[in-house]
C-alpha cells in the first residue's frame, strides 16, 4: 500500500496511507497541482497549520472514514436546515474532546478541506448551541457580551421576523 | 478562552446553517461578530425569507418553474427580504402576513419605486401596526394592486387596471379612509376590476360624486358583513357602469336584506354584458321571485358563469331561477345539507356545465341522475364523502380535477382518477401527508399516460400562519422530485 509522509507544525512526521491523506482536498491539490511526487520515499508534505496532536486525530478520523462514499454534490445546499442528529456513535465518541481540541479540529478540517470532518464537527458545535439562550451560549463558549444594552435591544428588534412561536 | 471565535466567518456560517431560524436569532444576540455574520450572510438570510428561500432552494429542483417564468416572488416584511427583492427584476410581488414585522411606509415606497418592472403588487398590510404619515408616493407601472385601505393613499400616482381593497379591522377604520379610496378612484381612468372586501365600504357609495366616477369597470366584487344600508346608491353605481360590467359578485354573510334582492333584480335586468354572476346570501326566506324577472332572460341567457350560494326551499322557484341561465358553462355551488334534489335539478337544466366548483362532494352527489355530460373541470374545496363515484361517472369527459383542502382521500379515489382517460391536470392538497395519501400518490403515478400534477401543500410558517405553496410536477419525470420532498420531510 502506498504511503505518504505528513509533517505537522511541530515537525513531527506522520506516515499514512495515501488514500487516507487524500481525504484532504488540500493535500490532494498539493499532490496534483504542485507536482509533489507521490512515489518518492523522501517526499514530505508540510502542514504548517496543524500540530501533531490534532494531525494524529485527523489521520485517525480519515483512516476510519476512508472507505465512506463521497458525498454527492447535491448535498451542497447551504440554504436548507440540516439534520444534526445523524452523527454516528463512532464520530460522537471521537469528538468527545475538550473545546480547544474540538475547535482546533474544525480549523484543521477547514485548512485541510476535509468535508466530512468539517460537517460533523460543525454539527457537533451546532448541537452545543441548540436550545440555549444567548446568555447560555456565551457561557458555554466563554464569549464576552460586547453589546451595550441598547445595541442588544436593537438586534432583538431587528430579528423579530424569525421568531418561532 | 473564547475558542469558537477563532473560527473563520465561513465556518461559523456553516455552524449557524445547522440551526433553526429561531436558534440563529439567539446566536445573533450572543456577540457583535455573530450578529454581523448572521446579518450579512446571504445564505443564512435566505433561509428566513420564507418564500424567497423556497424559490432559491427549489430552483435546483425545477419545482417552481411557473414562478420563475413570471418572476413571481412572495416575501415577508423584513428588511433583508426587501433587499433581496431589489436584486430581482420582479413583475409579481406578494407579501405574506408577518404580524410583528411592521414595515415603514417610506421603506416600502422606496422599494417599490426601485422596481420599475413590477406589474402586480399584493401588500398584505395587516403588519402595519399604526398608521404612519408618508409623504412619498409610489410611482411605478403597477397594473394590479391589492392592499389594505390604510395605505391606498401612497398609490395615488399609479394607474391600475385591477384593484382590490380590504379592511379587516373595523376598529381602526374611519370615515377618512373612505375618502382616501374615493380620492384614489377619482384619478383612475383605466380601472376594469374593483374588489372591495371588508366591513365598512357601504358608506363609500353615499360620498358625493362617487357614483359618477368614470372608468371602464368590468368586474365588481363587493363583500361585506355589515348591513347594506346604501343599496340605492349602490344600484346607481351599477347603473353608471351597466354597459361595461361583465361580472358581478355581491356577497353577504349577515342576515338577508331587502336591498340585496333589489341589487340582484337590477343586475339581472340591466347589466347587458353580464357573463359572471354570483348570488349572495339570500337564504331560504328571500323574497325575490324569479318569475317576475322572465323578461330579463335576454340578459341572463348570456351568463356563462354562475355562483350559487342561496337557494329557496321552494324547488319550483329554484327551477325558475336556473332556467334563466340556460347557457352557463361554469358553476360554483356552495353546498348545503340535503341538496340532492336541487343537484338533480341543476344537472337537468344546466346541461352545458363544463366547469363545476363545489364546496364539498358528499353523498348527495351519489345519485346517478346527477350527470353533467360536458363536465371537463371539477374543483372540490373540502372532503366530505366518497368522491370516486361522481368522478367515475364523469370519467370520459373530465380533463382537470382540483382538490383544494383535503386531508383525506378514500381508497377508491386513485382508481377513479385512473379511470379518466382524458385527464391532463390533477391538483392535490395534502395538508397532512398521511400514509394513505402517499399510497394514493404512488398508485396514480403509475398511470401510463402522463398528466400534470400540481401539488399544493401547507406548512407552518415561522409565525404559525400557514403558507400555501404550489409546486408543479410533470408526471412521470418529476415524480422523483416529489419523492425527494417526502424523504426530506421525514414523513413516515
Amino acid at each position: 500500500m502506498q504511503t505518504i509522509k505528513l509533517q505537522s507544525s511541530d515537525n513531527e512526521i506522520f506516515e499514512c496511507d495515501l488514500a487516507v491523506a487524500k481525504c484532504s482536498a488540500t493535500i490532494r491539490t498539493m499532490l496534483e497541482d504542485l507536482g509533489i511526487d507521490e512515489n518518492s520515499e523522501d517526499e514530505v508534505v508540510p502542514l504548517p497549520n496543524v500540530n501533531s496532536a490534532i494531525l494524529r486525530k485527523v489521520i485517525q478520523f480519515c483512516t476510519y472514514h476512508k472507505d465512506d462514499p463521497v458525498p454527492s454534490s447535491t448535498d451542497d445546499d447551504e440554504n436548507k436546515e440540516k439534520r444534526t442528529d445523524d452523527i454516528t456513535s463512532w464520530d460522537a465518541d471521537f469528538l468527545k474532546v475538550d473545546q480547544g481540541t474540538l475547535f482546533e479540529l474544525i480549523l484543521a478540517a477547514n485548512y485541510l478541506d476535509i468535508r466530512s470532518l468539517l460537517d460533523v464537527t460543525c454539527k457537533t458545535v451546532a448541537n452545543m448551541i441548540k436550545g440555549k439562550t444567548p446568555d447560555e451560549i456565551r457561557k458555554t463558549f466563554n464569549i464576552k457580551n460586547d453589546f451595550t444594552p441598547a445595541e442588544e435591544e436593537q438586534v432583538r428588534k431587528e430579528n423579530t421576523w424569525c421568531e418561532e412561536k | 478562552m473564547d475558542y469558537i471565535n477563532l473560527l473563520p466567518n465561513h465556518v461559523l456560517t456553516k455552524i449557524f446553517g445547522n440551526l433553526s431560524p429561531g436558534m440563529t436569532k439567539s446566536c445573533a444576540l450572543v456577540c457583535k461578530r455573530w450578529d454581523e455574520i448572521i446579518g450579512t450572510t446571504s445564505e443564512l438570510m435566505k433561509r428566513y425569507q420564507l418564500n424567497l428561500e423556497d424559490i432559491e432552494e427549489h430552483e435546483m429542483k425545477k419545482a417552481m418553474k411557473i414562478q420563475r417564468k413570471h418572476q413571481r416572488v412572495l416575501a415577508d416584511w423584513s428588511k433583508s427580504s426587501l433587499n433581496v427583492i431589489l436584486r430581482h427584476k420582479l413583475q409579481f410581488l406578494t407579501f405574506t402576513e408577518f404580524e410583528y414585522t411592521p414595515v415603514k411606509l417610506s421603506t416600502l415606497v422606496e422599494t417599490l419605486n426601485n422596481l420599475p418592472s413590477l406589474k402586480y403588487f399584493d401588500a398584505n398590510l395587516l403588519t402595519l401596526k399604526k398608521s404612519e404619515n408618508c409623504l412619498n408616493q409610489v410611482s411605478t407601472n403597477i397594473e394590479q394592486l391589492k392592499c389594505a385601505v390604510e395605505v391606498i393613499g401612497i398609490f395615488a400616482c399609479c394607474t391600475v387596471r385591477k384593484l382590490k381593497i380590504y379592511s379587516y379591522r373595523s376598529r381602526s377604520f374611519n370615515k377618512q379612509m373612505n375618502y382616501s379610496i374615493f380620492n384614489f378612484l377619482k384619478t383612475q381612468k383605466d380601472l376594469e376590476e374593483l374588489e372591495l372586501i371588508g366591513k365598512q365600504f357601504s358608506e363609500l357609495f353615499i360620498l358625493p360624486d362617487f357614483i359618477v366616477l368614470k372608468f371602464p369597470l368590468k368586474v365588481l366584487k363587493y363583500s361585506s358583513c355589515t348591513p347594506f344600508t346604501h343599496y340605492k346608491e349602490f344600484i346607481k353605481f351599477l347603473n353608471q357602469h351597466k354597459r361595461t360590467l361583465t361580472s358581478l359578485e355581491v356577497d353577504y354573510s349577515t342576515e338577508p336584506q331587502f336591498g340585496i334582492e333589489l341589487i340582484h333584480k337590477f343586475a339581472l335586468e340591466n347589466l347587458i354584458n353580464l357573463k359572471h354572476f354570483k348570488i349572495g346570501h339570500l337564504r331560504d326566506n328571500h323574497q325575490i321571485s324569479y318569475h317576475e324577472l322572465t323578461d330579463s332572460t335576454s340578459i341572463t341567457k348570456n351568463v356563462e358563469s354562475l355562483a350559487i350560494k342561496a337557494r329557496s326551499t321552494d324547488m319550483n322557484e329554484n327551477k325558475r331561477f336556473l332556467n334563466m341561465f340556460p347557457n352557463i358553462k361554469k358553476l360554483n355551488f356552495d353546498k348545503s345539507e340535503n341538496d340532492e334534489e336541487l343537484l338533480c335539478c341543476i344537472s337537468e337544466i344546466c346541461v352545458n356545465i363544463e366547469r363545476l366548483e363545489v364546496s364539498s362532494l358528499d353523498k348527495d352527489f351519489n345519485n346517478p341522475k346527477i350527470l353533467f355530460p360536458k363536465l371537463k373541470e371539477l374543483i372540490i374545496n373540502h372532503d366530505g364523502g366518497d368522491i370516486s363515484v361522481f368522478i367515475t361517472r364523469h370519467s370520459n369527459t373530465l380533463e382537470k380535477i382540483s382538490f383544494k383542502e383535503f386531508d383525506y382521500f378514500p381508497s377508491s379515489f386513485s382508481k377513479s382518477v385512473l379511470s379518466c382517460p382524458n385527464l391532463n391536470y390533477l391538483e392535490l392538497n395534502l395538508g397532512e401527508l398521511s400514509f394513505a395519501s402517499i399510497v394514493m400518490i404512488y398508485s396514480i403515478s403509475s398511470r401510463s399516460k402522463p398528466f400534470k400534477l400540481v401539488f399544493t401543500r401547507t406548512r407552518p410558517s415561522f409565525d404559525s400562519n400557514f403558507v400555501t405553496q404550489h409546486y408543479t410536477f410533470n408526471f412521470p419525470e418529476d415524480i422523483a422530485i416529489f419523492k425527494d420532498f417526502w424523504d426530506e420531510n421525514e414523513c413516515d
